[in-house]
């Protein structure tokens, strides 16, 4: 153990002695542990904001198409569904998108009734009044007002609303709440001008998840113009979204993985002059070739480790703290335009472990090999070289 | 009972290829407890082969190596490196010193492999320094010091495990007069305190000096000459 640690402490003061290469190699490391890890980050925490948004959807929900198109559906529609076997509740929602010019983004208006859902409020409470509204944090960043002051909409009529608002939502997915405006339900049926009798699709609550497929198909059947969506369909597609999406990136950043494997096959195959020299020096002082291999496991450790570390904290910083602007718009799209959200901090360990691996473990072989092969030759012999 | 014996000790390079190279051929001999030997001949004679052959830096093609009437000429590698840091201390001609690393750093090297504590280590640097007057030069980086104190740092290095064999490599090649007649002094004073010294040269002075007690001409890899004085 003793041996151990002073070859350990020999070791770093080795590394110190040449701190400039070293620190040159440990940034070019950093980057590309950063490059990579940001897309493995950025896409979990986007996944994991789909699947807390999607854990308070409906289990299933059921849209009207015509001609292709969604449609408004009938509420009559409800009683229908609600009469089959293995559905517990139907609600009509009443619901739409607003694009607003002045912020450059979409919001998502919502209608509530008696039942506020399982919407948590940060400030306030929610409307009671056509006059009033509640909205999300993103909502409010992107306007400015808080709480009792006046949101200004434009309706479907391309008229000017005023809304008072009651309450500031929290959740624990920004992306679930983030652009979310709640209004009373004749509120928001005046807003789109939405008939009485019409919805704009109806939430069915289905208890069992194994009788969510049949039940679908149940309700195409009673219902042709419908069309069911079950939460697992809605999470898969995100998924494959977000898969494609990271794999793309990761291609990209494959060329930064390349430059560092040129980089770590530059130091494999290249053992300095000095290095050798020193290695012949250690070997004819009485090291053994574990000795110098421990040596450089060490020091190829130290150099890796403090990179990983260095790579994955700057990615974290990078997603999480200033968004990852320069991956956002890849991994979360063009063609959606949210208010800008925080994603919440969210690390898959089994991921870190992996790029651990395929970073960590090839560049102590990098380190190891040359030396190994110089170690293990007779001293004089590579004094003598 | 003689402290290193070689038999019939050859050492050929790039065996069984073109460039193939006879550096050390049948050589016989042997060396006393507390001798000191001067290896002495041309260059390119296999001075330095021997050394390195006697001191476990290299192994022979055959021969025997006999220390304490032990063969080490097989000896695998992890023994021949605890012989090198137990029993042989070096001093090479270029004096092979870390130079970016400190004085003390330097001689502590052959004791970071050993169960020896850093408090222990430092010591022992601390006393070997002493001894050559090179303490107040401890925390000086190698590249800041004269040849001659590297000289002494080189050989504080090969003290510093207590070896019973000192072998070193034309260690007067690149000193002037007065430094060379210094490290005559302190081969001497190792030579009184009972320490076995095999030093290869071409400097007379050194060859010459009256405390050598063994030369040994070499010639095309053969011994030419093996005198008791």
């Amino acid at each position: 153990m003793r041996r151990q640690l002073k070859i350990l402490e020999y070791t770093l003061s080795s590394l110190w002695r040449r701190k400039f290469k070293n620190l040159s190699l440990i940034a070019v490391y950093s980057l590309t542990i950063a490059a990579l890890g940001s897309v493995l980050l950025l896409t979990h925490a986007l996944k994991q904001e789909a699947l807390t948004s999607l854990s308070a959807a409906p289990e299933l929900v059921v849209q009207r198409v015509a001609g292709g198109r969604h449609e408004l559906i009938p509420v009559s529609y409800a009683a229908t569904i609600a009469a089959l076997p293995g559905v517990t509740a139907v609600t009509p929602r009443v619901w739409g998108y607003f694009y607003d010019s002045l912020i450059k983004a979409n919001l998502t208006l919502l209608g509530i009734g008696e039942e506020p859902g399982r919407l948590e409020l940060l400030d306030g409470r929610l409307p009671t009044t056509e006059q009033e509204c509640a909205i999300g944090d993103g909502v409010r960043q992107a306007f400015g007002p808080g709480l009792n002051d006046v949101l200004v909409l434009e309706d479907s009529g391309s008229r000017r609303v005023e809304y008072r608002i009651v309450g500031v939502f929290a959740s624990a997915s920004n992306l679930l709440t983030n652009d979310l405006v709640v209004l009373t339900e004749p509120a928001i049926r005046k807003f789109f001008l939405i008939a009485p009798g019409m919805a704009t699709d109806l939430a069915v609550a289905v208890p069992n998840p194994r009788e969510i497929k049949t039940l679908a198909k149940k309700i195409k059947y009673h219902l042709p113009d419908t069309r069911p969506i079950s939460r697992a369909e809605i999470l898969h597609t995100y998924d494959s979204l977000f898969n494609w999406r990271s794999g793309m990136l990761l291609a990209v950043a494959a060329a930064a993985l390349l430059a560092f494997c040129i980089l770590a096959w530059d130091k494999a195959t290249g053992i300095s002059v000095e290095e050798k020299q020193e290695i012949g020096i250690l070997k004819a002082l009485g090291w053994e070739t574990a000795d110098v291999l421990t040596s450089k496991f060490w020091e190829g450790l130290v150099i890796s480790l403090t990179a990983f570390v260095i790579g994955l904290l700057a990615a974290w910083i990078h997603v999480f703290l200033f968004k990852a602007p320069a991956l956002t718009p890849l991994l979360k799209g063009w063609s959606v335009l949210f208010p800008d959200f925080q994603l919440n901090p969210s690390v898959d360990l089994y991921q870190v472990c992996v790029l651990a691996f395929l970073t960590i473990i090839p560049y102590l072989a990098c380190t190891m090999v040359p030396a190994w092969k110089t170690a293990d030759s007779d001293p004089e012999q590579v004094m003598r070289n | 009972m003689a402290l290193l014996q070689i038999t019939d000790l050859n050492k050929i390079y790039h065996r069984r290829r073109p460039d193939e190279m006879t550096a050390l051929a049948d050589i016989s001999l042997a060396i006393e407890p507390g001798e000191a030997v001067a290896l002495t001949g041309p260059s390119g004679s296999g001075k330095t082969t021997l050394l390195s052959l006697l001191g476990c830096m290299a192994r022979p093609t055959s021969g025997n190596i006999f220390l304490h009437e032990r063969n080490i000429a097989r000896l695998p590698e992890r023994f021949l490196a605890r012989l090198r840091r137990e029993s042989f201390g070096f001093v090479f001609q270029h004096y092979q010193l870390l130079r970016d690393v400190n004085v003390l750093e330097n001689v502590m090297l052959p004791l970071y492999p050993t169960e020896r504590s850093f408090r222990e280590m430092k010591a022992a640097a601390g006393a070997v320094l002493e001894r050559f007057g090179m303490l107040s030069m401890a925390g000086k980086k190698v590249k800041q010091l004269s040849g001659g104190e590297q000289q002494r740092v080189a050989i504080a290095r090969a003290l510093i495990a207590q070896p019973e064999v000192i072998i070193a490599d034309e260690p007067t090649a690149h000193l002037d007069g007065d430094l060379a007649r210094e490290l005559l002094r302190i081969f001497q004073d190792l030579h009184s305190e009972g320490t076995t010294l095999i030093m290869a040269t071409h400097d007379p002075l050194l060859a010459q000096a009256a405390f050598v007690q063994h030369r040994i001409r070499l010639r095309f890899g053969r011994i030419e000459e093996d005198l008791l004085l």
